[in-house]
């Protein structure tokens, strides 16, 4: 059963929540700055599949209304998952017009969101798609059991930057490639390896002071994680 | 069309005296138009006389009479006035003067009128009138003319064809174009040249603007229009993709004093914000539209992207009466709509359409036939031949040379914006701007500019042609304003907005896709270069024409002789555009055979065709500079006239100098429009019979000023506004 916690967005209270768009639109601003200084254009992709970077804050999430993920072309059904902010290779997470990176979780492309030009901050959401097996259900009934349950499956990800393409396309079959080979080459680990101390136990590091570290947030939709990753990157930038 | 206008279309307005029989309609001897009771009277009452006589015998008799029977309740072409195009602007080489209807209200308008192509028992000096637009059976013979400044000039016209007798119009700049709550760009016109000094319509006269205005004087399309703005900086719409909900709206303040609008819907790019075309939202709320731009959901993919812009579309309809606080209510012209995109949202725009029309997708309040006009800025082409598919909804693409992101790169299918507009199959235009970048038409995005030091054309002037393109395009399909379709074609030498650098290179592609179009050649059907699209035949001097797909055959832009369509990044393998190229060294001409179906263009306007250097080639290297060629036209009494494209502005541009993808500089393919009027060429030789074609022949070569060139060309055809 779905263990909810009643928490408002304005109650995660030192998760500034200005308008989202809004403070993308600075960082875009600042991002064109520099690149004028710097003369600089668009970094050259790197290759791929490539590690994700470091993660620098994370949380669970479970939501009440599911939904159906536009970043897999079988468009599977998402529930719970993690809000994480990653600190990438800023030409990875490059939102250009063609095909880009693909940040993946397993065989599931994460979703990204408002990635920001120029910037290596990037909020996600990583859907937990196993998230319906009992192991995970049966310890919902606590908070200790659901964290260390979030946490061990979080720490046991394979978080990479998969070839370039749009996360509309990818089959759940070109994900599993993807992982096979990300696995392969070494890079779908990598995420942990960096920074022990921030990486072993992320969802113990809340930096953003929630009120419950480490608790799985249990909020209404996709638009409230949306939100929450948006406030969270930002923070985590203003740092 | 001058020359045929003043002999063969003559205009059924009669103004006959009465008993005086026209030579065109001999029964018609009351002069009103028809052959009836009036005319059998007459022609009685002149019996045994020569007075009713139709035979030319000089004795009226059983055989007039039978004569006027056989025609009796026809209705006979009268001479009536004279359709004639005396709008225009000057040329930079001969024929000096060139028909077109568009003049900016700052400039000076033209006009001008060929002495020798007046009609008998003209008298000189002859008043011009400037009057109010007016169509079909307003034009009643014996009508004072009312000159809309006050009076009419006069001209005194000059022995030595239309060269000697090009005019300024004066003081129409000064006239109120906004009078009235007028919308349109311009203020529609027409002129007369009242040949007997009359001061009222009468036999005889020369009109520019019979069925449509003779003239437009045009506010500048880059300004801000009438009405001042409101924007509401976000509202949320109902039912669209969670997370993506908000949308941000700007209309006239003073829209509820106005009819219902045109819809406008913005869809940003990748990385981009809804809030990034305030420029652009403002700037179409001030000539009256209702716009919005949104969130778009366009990190999945073009399909996502394409749903939030039809969900948006959808709420704003129905919010339209809550929205702002009901400050738009019942405003909205849902049967008016047009799509704007950016990037990945400008190929959303088009598979949002692609989707109504392959029926996978169909909205609650509005359908395909609603969409009058699908813009593209920068789109990217992830979807291919099938999807990614303006079809036939008017299409326009507005694209920069120094884009470094939707590059135009030979080795990135995805990043070929011209696949679309290739793929469009209806009304379409395009606007090219050397040295502008993917994120100089938006407000906020990073700097991507790839190019030449130097060359960058930066934010505000790309914004400025932008505002311009976007707002002609828009009125054109959404509001019939007749006047704004020479923005999109015209030169900037002909049509001259202030705002454009001289040094900024815009290459502009027009085809209006008219029904009345008639082919001569696009290269789609036969294919052997002996013979033309229309099945006429094909011979070359001192060239070869080769045909193919408008597809870089390879990866990289350096020139090879086994890659004709070097540059050419306009198609997927799956695509099926082709076009022609040729070169040459020497003077060459290819000439295309006219058969007897395509042999009569007196009913049409334009000689139209679209051509682009070859990018890198040697030749286009070697020129290095915008290269001329001429057309000529040839009737079946050998007659023939010859215009130069120079004439018309700089000739076809030499493509933006950007490196990279092997070597050279030079990056793809620029095709841009030429439209030559037909009453140029019988200018230049007014022998010329129009409707009595037998070739059309390209020319070029060192007579015209470049000594070696190579040359792309496609959609050769005759056409009209």
């Amino acid at each position: 059963m779905m263990h909810t916690i009643a928490i408002s967005i304005v109650a995660l209270a030192v998760l500034p929540m200005p308008d989202a768009a809004e403070q993308v639109v600075a960082a875009g601003q600042n991002a064109e700055a520099a690149a004028h200084e710097e003369g600089s254009g668009i970094p050259a992709i790197p290759t791929t599949p490539a590690a994700a970077g470091e993660v620098l804050w994370a949380r669970a999430f479970e939501v009440g209304e599911p939904w159906a993920s536009d970043f897999r072309s079988d468009h599977p059904t998402v529930q719970r998952g993690f809000i994480i902010v990653l600190k990438a290779d800023a030409a990875l997470a490059f939102p250009r017009q063609v095909a880009c990176p693909v940040l993946m979780a397993g065989d599931m492309p994460c979703e990204v969101i408002e990635p920001v030009a120029g910037s290596d901050f990037v909020a996600v959401i990583v859907p937990r798609l196993e998230a319906t097996r009992a192991e995970d259900l049966e310890t919902d009934s606590t908070t200790t059991g659901s964290t260390r349950t979030d946490a061990q499956a979080f720490t046991s990800l394979d978080l990479y930057w998969a070839t370039p393409m749009l996360p509309e396309q990818m089959t759940a079959k070109m994900g599993a490639d993807a992982l096979q080979e990300a696995r392969a080459k070494g890079v779908s680990d990598m995420w942990r390896a960096g920074e022990p101390s921030r990486a072993t136990d992320p969802l113990e590091r809340d930096l953003a002071g929630a009120a419950v570290p480490g608790q799985r947030l249990g909020v209404a939709d996709r638009a409230a994680i949306v939100a929450i990753a948006i406030a969270a990157r930002d923070a985590v930038l203003a740092r | 069309m001058k020359r045929r206008a003043c002999t063969q279309a003559a205009i059924a307005v009669g103004f006959f005296s009465a008993g005086i029989a026209t030579a065109a309609c001999p029964p018609d001897l009351d002069g009103d138009g028809l052959v009836g009771g009036g005319d059998l009277a007459l022609l009685l009452a002149g019996w045994g006389t020569p007075a009713g006589d139709l035979t030319g015998d000089g004795l009226t008799d059983g055989e007039d009479l039978t004569g006027l029977l056989s025609q009796w309740g026809s209705r006979c072409p009268s001479k009536g006035v004279l359709p004639y195009e005396l709008a225009g602007t000057t040329l930079l080489a001969a024929p000096w003067f060139s028909p077109v209807d568009v003049t900016l209200q700052s400039q000076p308008a033209m006009a001008a009128v060929d002495s020798d192509g007046l009609p008998e028992g003209s008298t000189w000096p002859m008043p011009l009138f400037v009057v109010a637009d007016r169509n079909g059976d307003d034009w009643k013979p014996g009508t004072p003319l009312q000159d809309v400044r006050g009076n009419p000039q006069v001209w005194n016209v000059n022995q030595g064809g239309r060269a000697a007798n090009i005019n300024e119009v004066r003081d129409v700049g000064l006239l109120d174009v906004a009078a009235g709550g007028n919308l349109m760009l311009g203020l529609g016109l027409d002129l007369v040249l009242d040949v007997d000094g009359s001061g009222t319509l009468s036999d005889g006269d020369l009109v520019d603007g019979l069925d449509r205005p003779g003239m437009f004087v045009s506010r500048n399309p880059v300004l801000a229009g009438p009405y001042a703005t409101t924007t509401l900086s976000s509202y949320t719409a109902s039912g669209a993709t969670s997370g993506f909900t908000t949308s941000r709206l700007y209309y006239p303040t003073s829209i509820q004093s106005l009819a219902p609008q045109p819809l406008i819907v913005i869809s940003h790019g990748n990385g981009h914000q809804y809030s990034w075309y305030d420029f652009l939202g403002t700037h179409l709320a001030s000539w009256g539209y209702i716009v919005i731009s949104h969130q778009n959901n366009t990190v999945p993919g073009i399909e996502t992207a394409s749903t939030t812009t039809l969900q948006h579309t959808a709420a704003i309809i129905s919010q339209m009466n809550t929205v702002a606080g009901g400050a738009i209510a019942n405003r909205i012209d849902p049967s008016r709509i047009g799509w704007i995109g950016h990037s990945r949202g400008g190929e959303g725009v088009a598979r949002a359409y692609d989707r109504i029309v392959d029926g996978t997708y169909t909205p609650t309040n509005y359908g395909a036939d609603d969409i009058g006009v699908v813009i593209s800025i920068a789109p990217t082409d992830f979807l291919g031949s099938a999807s990614a598919n303006p079809h036939g909804v008017p299409y326009m693409l507005l694209y920069g040379a120094a884009d470094g992101d939707v590059c135009g790169c030979p080795d990135n299918d995805i990043a070929d914006s011209f696949n679309l507009y290739e793929r469009a199959t209806g009304w379409r235009c395009s606007t090219y701007i050397h040295g502008a970048d993917h994120n100089d038409f938006n407000c906020c995005g990073f700097e991507d500019f790839a190019g030449p030091s130097g060359t960058a054309v930066g934010r505000t002037e790309a914004q400025e042609v932008q505002r311009a393109q976007i707002l002609a395009a828009l009125q054109s399909r959404l509001r019939g304003d007749l006047g704004a379709d020479e923005f999109l074609w015209r030169q900037d030498q002909s049509l001259k907005i202030p705002q454009f650098a001289a040094t900024t290179t815009i290459v502009r592609e027009f085809d209006p896709s008219g029904a009345a179009d008639q082919v001569v050649e696009d290269f789609q059907t036969n294919t052997a270069t002996t013979q033309s699209s229309s099945g006429g035949a094909v011979s070359v001097v001192n060239t070869y024409l080769g045909e193919g797909i408008l597809q870089d055959a390879n990866t990289a832009f350096t020139w090879v002789s086994s890659d004709a369509f070097n540059g050419q990044v306009r198609g997927r393998t799956t695509d099926t555009q082709r076009a022609g190229v040729f070169s040459w060294a020497d003077d060459a001409l290819i000439h295309w055979e006219l058969l007897p179906a395509l042999a009569d263009q007196s009913g049409q306007s334009h000689l139209s065709v679209r051509l682009g250097q070859g990018p890198r080639h040697t030749y286009t290297v070697t020129l290095a500079g915008p290269c001329n060629a001429a057309f000529r036209l040839v009737d079946a009494n050998g007659q023939s006239s010859t215009l130069s494209i120079a004439a018309y502005g700089e000739g076809v541009q030499r493509p933006y100098l950007r490196t990279g993808y092997g070597t050279g500089a030079g990056w793809q393919s620029e095709m841009e429009v030429f439209r030559v009027p037909l009453s140029d060429f019988a200018e230049q030789n007014p022998a010329l019979d129009l409707s009595a074609l037998v070739a059309v022949e390209l020319l070029a070569g060192p007579s015209l000023g470049a000594n070696v060139g190579r040359l792309q060309i496609d959609d050769l055809l005759f056409t009209r506004p």
